[in-house]
């Protein structure tokens, strides 16, 4: 199968961040961007502190309209107050008088109705600059021409400063529209003419890049548009890209204010801009490419993983899913059928003659989806019975429609809605993973559904099963975060409050172990890495009659490269098992061997005195012919024994039995179950017992479970204190237990009605002793409870005798 | 020195009993017999012993029982030899600290028994 492990190279980036270069610098050099520079510089002359003002190295005197002045003598004039050079623009004076010019700039044509742009008139090239306009008040000072004509000039005023004359406008004129000014405040043409000549006096036009600077900088803008996309993640792209974009107009606001220089802003934004949404849109193509071809990958896996193989053949599938039906559902009859992208519906598997069409029950499927009205089985099978419950379903995968399904059962024989659910899922899926066009490969939004389709159903039944493991197991992550905890570890640390898997698995290896935190980390660390499990022996604390072994595995890391883009838990697993029956057992067999022995031993010694009197010359006849007689009933006991012991062996263990038991030592039973039960208790029992316990048929845990439910059981219903008596009686047949205790006040009827009987029983010492007593008689013994006014109350457990 | 030493044998093993009691009787004992610790006890609460020859498993009161029902209970002072097959070294601490004079382990070699007894009667 086809792995995606890289983006598909959609294009080259290189080549298209130049060609965007490219068409950004040639619409900056063809004036496309000068509209918004022009708004840029705008708003930047509007907003910017003025270096005019007060040292305003030119005052500007506009004659009113319709004054007639003469030329020469307002030049006297101004000269002798101390004007230095005097610039005239007035139209009706051609040739300026001595002490005086015409003005040297000429404004350029306006641009969209805004004159911004001067040329030097001593310029051969006829370059249009953009004038330093600077909106800070008071602006170009201005000298009134009647303070002029009455001579009220203050004094110094004029001095070292020239004098631009201009002519007013009449007042209902418009004025011009500069950069100073929103639309609809005009300023006159002679303020106008003056911002121009103090700029060219200052020196101080505006310089706009060069195209071989422009160029640079678009680059920049561009190569920042490439780090703000590659380095950030998709979500907060565009927040970045925003943030950069008003970086870079604060810096072009700063140079212009400060230096002079008007940046090509917009080119360089749009340059910025472009990149970023360029190199995004290729990465969200890239990452659509990656999730179509993730979806297929999974898609594919988990069907390989799920589905048998004989699946693969599309002729063996109808008759897979009626076998698989019919096996887990048993229905009476049952009919299957595939429906199209057009809707025809095909049967694919039937157990009997259907009677109502497909199209037709599909009908009343949608109708059944308002009222709900059954569908009778007669109708849909045509041999159905009276007492036949149909089931009728789409089934649907991934969202399509891909057939449907009529089943009929008896009645009470309907298996419950969520089996009934989940198989037609399980069906559905069947159908569409061999349909000739399976929903997955219509389109990525439906492989996209499938895979999770697909992936739900795998991860659902893998934590299905994890959950009902019949272990008790705890996952942790690689951050030491319990990811699952399945029940019966949740059970174990219910009964045990040092379990704690909350806090890591250091803490519960320690627990469990005994292990420092040192040691603990060292071999966590080794079964991650070297991914070999290592087995413990462990102790749950307030359950230490009971046995564990705890397996420490690495998870999820084997099965060689995985996908890069599919999360795959990592971590480690940690396994208790309860062995306690098996070292029981273990015990037991090691108990047998030696009470064989022990046998043998003693039937050796009556061969071995045997045949010493059977030697002695004295004996009389029939004196011999007696121990001779009783030697060869000793060889065929001994003889019978063994075959005793192997038949035995046997029976003790039969696979296949729900219930296994074993030769246990029930002196060892009873002392197991004395540690298990409350100190309280334990202290007050009395157990008279042989010295060499014998060996019964039973399982050793639940027998010692038992004996420890019927001493707390008697101990708990006899007068407080009062001693319990255990005595442990060995018969040629049986073993019994007899428990008494003559305290005990306890109806007889009650306790043959709880004990025995099928009443429901809320008090778990009843619970426990009635689960105790029919175990015992499910291993093949006999148990019995009485109560007795002369001796209280009297349990017998009687065990079939192993040796 | 053994002769007409009366032992009371006690192990609930019919042929034990009487392979046994040819042997003791060889040996030159006289012999009386108990099938288990209880029929023991009440014989020897009776009766006049020289020494008590008692096997440990048995049914109603093993040797053990019986043991200790002499040395604690009793208080009777008759030299006691254990038989037992199953006489490991933790089961033979435990009878020695019961009271038992001697402890064997079966198969027991009638040289080794014949020893212990004549050991018990000094």
């Amino acid at each position: 199968m086809a792995r995606v492990m890289t983006p598909p190279k959609i294009f080259v980036v290189p080549g298209v961040l130049s060609l965007l270069c490219i068409a950004v610098w040639s619409l900056e050099l063809a004036d496309g961007f000068k509209l918004t520079d022009n708004a840029f510089y705008d708003r930047v002359a509007r907003n910017r502190p003025g270096n005019g003002g007060q040292d305003s190295p030119i005052l500007l005197l506009e004659l009113p309209s319709g004054v007639a002045a003469d030329p020469d003598a307002l030049v006297q004039g101004l000269r002798t107050d101390g004007a230095g050079q005097v610039f005239l623009a007035l139209a009706d004076v051609d040739r300026p008088p001595a002490g005086a010019e015409l003005l040297p700039v000429t404004l350029a044509t306006q641009e969209r109705g805004v004159f911004r742009r001067a040329v030097l008139k001593s310029d051969p090239e006829g370059k249009a600059r953009l004038i330093d306009f600077f909106a800070a008040p008071p602006r170009i000072p201005r000298l009134s021409y009647d303070q002029l004509l009455r001579r009220e000039l203050v004094a110094g005023a004029l001095k070292e400063r020239g004098v631009l004359v201009a002519r007013s406008l009449p007042q209902q004129a418009p004025g011009l529209s500069t950069p100073l000014h929103d639309a609809g405040d005009q300023i006159s043409l002679g303020e106008v003419q003056a911002y121009a000549l103090v700029t060219a006096v200052r020196g101080s036009w505006i310089r706009e890049i060069q195209p071989g600077m422009s160029l640079l900088l678009i680059m920049i803008a561009i190569g920042l548009g490439y780090f703000a996309e590659r380095f950030t993640l998709a979500q907060v792209g565009l927040w970045i890209l925003l943030v950069l974009c008003a970086c870079l107009f604060l810096v072009a606001w700063i140079i212009l204010s400060l230096s002079m220089i008007l940046l090509p802003i917009s080119a360089m934004i749009a340059a910025h801009s472009g990149a970023f949404f360029l190199l995004q849109q290729r990465r969200l193509r890239a990452e659509a490419e990656l999730l179509r071809s993730t979806s297929f990958y999974v898609s594919q896996h988990l069907h390989q993983r799920s589905h048998p193989n004989e699946l693969a053949d599309p002729s063996q599938t109808a008759a897979l899913l009626g076998q698989l039906v019919s096996l887990v559902l048993g229905p009476e009859r049952y009919a299957l059928w595939e429906s199209d992208r057009a809707g025809a519906f095909k049967l694919i598997a039937a157990s009997r003659k259907v009677g109502l069409s497909p199209a037709h029950l599909a009908e009343e499927l949608t109708r059944s989806a308002e009222s709900a009205p059954p569908i009778p089985s007669a109708r849909v099978f045509d041999d159905a019975s009276a007492t036949e419950v149909t089931h009728v379903s789409r089934l649907i995968h991934a969202g399509e429609k891909v057939g449907l399904w009529a089943l009929s059962f008896e009645q009470g024989a309907t298996p419950g809605m969520p089996l009934l659910k989940a198989m037609a899922g399980e069906a559905a899926r069947v159908i569409d993973a061999n349909s000739p066009t399976p929903s997955d490969r219509v389109s990525p939004a439906h492989a996209l559904n499938a895979s999770m389709a697909e992936m739900e159903l795998y991860v659902g039944g893998l934590e299905n099963l994890f959950e009902n493991l019949s272990v008790a197991a705890v996952m942790y992550d690689l951050y030491g975060r319990a990811v699952l905890v399945n029940n019966m570890f949740k059970a174990l640390a219910a009964r045990s409050n040092a379990i704690r898997w909350q806090e890591g698995p250091v803490h519960l290896l320690r627990t469990l172990t005994g292990l420092d935190d040192t040691q603990s980390r060292r071999f966590l660390r080794h079964a991650y890495i070297a991914e070999k499990p290592l087995r413990f022996a462990a102790s749950v604390p307030a359950m230490e009659a009971r046995t564990f072994v705890l397996t420490l595995s690495a998870v999820g890391k084997s099965g060689g490269r995985s996908h890069p883009d599919i999360v795959r838990p990592e971590g480690i697993a940690i396994e208790l098992h309860d062995i306690t029956g098996s070292s029981l057992n273990s015990a037991s067999r090691e108990t047998i061997v030696s009470r064989l022995a022990t046998q043998l031993r003693n039937d050796l010694e009556a061969f071995s005195l045997g045949v010493e009197v059977l030697d002695d010359p004295d004996l009389a006849a029939d004196e011999r012919e007696e121990v001779a007689l009783l030697l060869r009933d000793k060889t065929n006991s001994a003889a019978q024994l063994l075959l005793d012991v192997e038949h035995n062996l046997q029976r003790a263990c039969v696979p296949g039995e729900t219930l296994l038991r074993f030769p246990v030592d029930t002196k060892e039973a009873v002392a197991r179950a004395l540690t298990q039960i409350p100190r309280e208790i334990r202290e007050r029992i009395d157990f008279i017992s042989p010295e060499f316990g014998p060996l019964a048929f039973a399982a050793p845990q639940e027998l010692s479970e038992t004996i420890g439910a019927a001493l707390t059981f008697a101990a708990n219903n006899c007068t407080a204190r009062e001693r319990v008596r255990l005595e442990l009686i060995d018969e040629p047949a049986n073993v019994e237990f007899q428990i008494v205790s003559p305290s005990s006040v306890l109806p007889e009827e009650n306790l043959q009605k709880y004990l025995f009987g099928t009443t429901m029983i809320l008090s778990s010492e009843f619970r426990d002793l009635r689960n105790g007593l029919q175990l015992v008689e499910r291993w093949g013994g006999t148990a019995s409870a009485r109560f007795l006014t002369d001796s209280g109350l009297n349990l017998r457990l009687g065990l079939e005798k192993f040796l | 020195m053994t002769s007409g030493k009366k032992i009371l044998l006690v192990d609930d093993d019919a042929v034990m009993q009487r392979v046994l009691q040819l042997w003791l009787r060889k040996a030159g004992f006289d012999c009386v017999l108990a099938e288990d610790g209880q029929v023991a006890a009440n014989l020897l609460h009776a009766g006049q012993f020289d020494a008590v020859l008692v096997d440990l498993m048995m049914p109603i009161m093993d040797g053990f029982r019986f043991l200790k029902w002499a040395r604690q209970e009793a208080r009777i002072s008759t030299p006691i030899l254990v038989l037992s097959a199953a006489a490991n070294a933790q089961v033979r601490q435990d009878v020695e600290a019961a009271g038992a004079n001697a402890v064997l382990s079966k198969p027991v070699q009638s040289r080794a028994l014949l020893e212990a007894l004549t050991r018990i009667l000094e």
